[in-house]
């Protein structure tokens, strides 16, 4: 550690000597926690520390970084500091070459897709420690590209992300790809191609990769991607595919999308999938619906979502979402289906609102007729704003009806500072305790950022878990109730 | 408790660790490379050669961000107040594979007047440990970064007007 902070040091000193030439930027995220993860047996009254350090240093068309996260509790099984990643990369107007650690993404993510989540840090139910969601890259990557066209080539090992820096890299990084492609563009079409070579212990295999876009007219354009196995195929007992398309649509003020899936055992990846296709399911920010998601099955799913936006004159917008998705599990063949309206509006100048009722049915979850209904209200004072939602939704399980219910209240002053109570009702049976009849979560939020450099954010009080997902990426929070301090410092 | 802890398990590394970067480390003004990325008409497009000749305002956003689809409206008038003095406005989106697909629709619902780039990767997020949505971001005419802004509220719209202001007088 002391290292390190020479390190840091140095680095600084020659950013400050030579400041227009070279320039440090990072971030870091300290996060202590006093309380317990109720599914850990024994993290009762706990205390611990998370922290990621991210270095990175520029020095013209060059950039050298590393991350290093840790965790410190009073389980010593479950503490780490690690060297997570080491960066360097060259890039110019032409060339983008990468070594070491990155994230990467090929076409819409049925082959390859690594990245983070900014800011999002996991609590792990196998190793019950904490570690930041990401799924990276290591090794390398040349792209070249000119006006028209680009060609690339990376080597290297994703990382299963669901395993900690607890983990053997092995374990953490079973596979080994290598993938060649480029694309073309003709006008505003353009064709991409990619072959994957993936070794691991269960053998070695092929892909292929291509998509096509483009505009068909003014207002419609389209998106196709396809991603298949060589050794199986597109038809036949063992076919291994993923097929994605899209279409949109704008006429005046309504703007229309169609999209349509088709994913047959396409699971890259020896332990969990390093690829992630498109889940085409409405990614919410109701947190009721959010955490009632709709996990795509890449083993077999068939699927659409359709979605019409209308802007009024007045800035108000009526929504509508409806998507699908059908799985094959053995016998069994359950069925995915929501329906989702929202209509916002300002009420005069101070009046922010959102209205939404959701319909949908989970029959692989068992939930069935699973209605929400919600508003969210925005009350506009000077220079400062008070928030309410409100949020309700039932369903049928196995002949058991279940009740959420959530309400916030919230102010906030500018972009410096927020507050909020966020509580939350459930009687579902699958989370509170035998003897119970109903469990009631009681959180508080407050974020005060006293420059762009510096964020804290507290929370204190019990916070329900459950799966969630942003950035287009599905995970599972685990309840904790307690205090928890986090400090982001931008260097 | 804390105490036992910073004594057993030798936290004094980690605060060693927060103080010495927090303390030392000045942040020399950080420049955003030049990006070829998609636009929503499906052309390829260098970041660099859409900026403005004195400033550029780059938001960050997403389609399913709600703060950022109250920003937009405010960022419009901004572009049409601006766009004759010298700064250009530009919405490098961040939507991933699950929701990209709406990044068109929603340009053109909003009516967005400023050019849309697609960075469905984050990589220009990522590089510069931009975490929030939105954020936005002002850039001198050699990219270097003058100011940045994460969130928005209402009101927000002077304190953005305030800073364009400030860099154009400067």
């Amino acid at each position: 550690m002391k290292k390190l902070a020479l390190l840091l040091l140095i680095l600084n000193l020659i950013g400050s000597t030579i400041p227009l030439l070279a320039q440090l930027s990072g971030q870091n995220i300290a996060e202590f926690r006093y309380g317990e993860n109720p599914e850990f047996d024994d993290s009762q009254n706990s205390v611990s520390i998370y922290d990621r350090l991210v270095i990175d240093y520029d020095y013209n068309q060059f950039k050298l970084g590393f991350t290093v996260e840790q965790y410190w509790s009073q389980f010593d099984e479950r503490n780490y500091i690690a060297p997570n990643q080491v960066r360097l990369q060259y890039k110019s107007d032409n060339w983008d070459v990468k070594l070491g650690n990155f994230y990467e993404i090929l076409g819409r993510g049925t082959m390859m897709r690594a990245f983070q989540v900014p800011g999002a840090v996991l609590d792990d139910l196998g190793d019950k420690t904490r570690s930041y969601f990401h799924r990276d890259f290591v090794g390398g990557l040349v792209k070249y590209q000119q006006e028209n066209w680009s060609v690339k080539a990376l080597a290297g090992q994703p990382l299963q992300y669901v395993f900690t820096p607890l983990q053997d890299y092995e374990i953490r990084r079973p596979d080994s790809v290598a993938v060649v492609g480029g694309d073309y563009q003709l006008k505003s079409h353009k064709v991409e191609y990619n072959i994957m070579y993936l070794t691991n212990d269960a053998g070695e295999k092929y892909y292929s990769m291509t998509n096509l876009s483009g505009k068909i007219l003014q207002n419609l354009s389209y998106y196709t991607e396809l991603t298949f196995d060589h050794a199986n195929g597109i038809i036949g007992d063992n076919e291994s595919y993923a097929w994605y398309f899209n279409l949109n649509y704008n006429i005046g003020a309504l703007s229309l999308s169609g999209e349509y899936k088709d994913y047959k055992n396409i699971i890259l990846g020896q332990a969990e999938a390093f690829n992630e296709p498109p889940a085409l399911v409405k990614q919410h920010t109701y947190r009721t619906l959010n955490r009632s998601t709709h996990i795509p099955l890449p083993t077999y799913e068939e699927g659409w979502q359709l979605e019409a936006v209308y802007f009024f004159p007045n800035a108000s917008t009526l929504t509508f979402n409806h998507a699908a998705a059908i799985n094959q599990l053995g016998a069994d063949n359950p069925v995915f289906t929501e329906y989702f309206l929202e209509y916002g509006t300002y009420i005069g100048e101070t009046l922010d609102t959102k209205f939404y009722i959701d319909y949908s049915n989970s029959e692989f979850n068992g939930e069935l007729d699973r209605y929400g209904i919600g508003f969210d209200i925005d009350y506009a004072l000077d220079k400062s704003t008070i928030n309410i939602e409100w949020e309700y939704q039932t369903f049928e399980r196995f002949g058991t009806q279940v009740n959420n219910t959530l309400v916030s209240l919230g102010y906030s002053k500018g972009s410096k500072f927020s507050a909020s109570v966020l509580t939350e009702y459930s009687d579902d049976a699958n989370i509170i305790e035998e003897s119970q009849d109903f469990k009631f979560w009681v959180g508080t939020n407050v974020k005060w950022k006293p420059s762009f450099k510096d964020t804290f954010l507290l929370f204190a009080g019990t916070r329900r878990g459950g799966p969630a997902c942003t950035s287009g990426v599905c995970y599972e929070i685990l309840d904790f109730e307690g205090v928890e301090l986090r400090y982001t410092r931008r260097l | 408790m804390l105490f036992r802890l910073l004594k057993d398990y030798k936290m004094k590394k980690i605060f060693t660790t927060i103080i010495v970067v927090c303390a030392f480390a000045t942040v020399q003004a950080q420049t955003i490379k030049n990006y070829t990325l998609q636009n929503i008409e499906n052309q390829r497009v260098n970041l660099h050669d859409i900026k403005g000749d004195k400033l550029t305002v780059i938001d960050f956003w997403t389609t399913w961000c709600r703060p950022c689809k109250k920003a937009i409206p405010q960022l419009n008038k901004i572009y049409k107040q601006y766009k004759g003095k010298g700064v250009q406005v530009i919405g490098l989106n961040s939507d991933g594979p699950r929701t990209v697909a709406k990044v068109p629709t929603v340009s053109k619902g909003l009516q967005i007047q400023y050019p849309i780039l697609i960075d469905m990767n984050s990589e220009i997020m990522n590089a510069h440990n931009f975490s929030t949505f939105p954020t936005l971001v002002i850039v001198d005419e050699t990219f270097k970064i003058k100011y940045i802004h994460e969130g928005f509220v209402p009101g927000d719209e002077e304190e953005i007007i305030s800073a364009i202001e400030k860099q154009l007088t400067k």
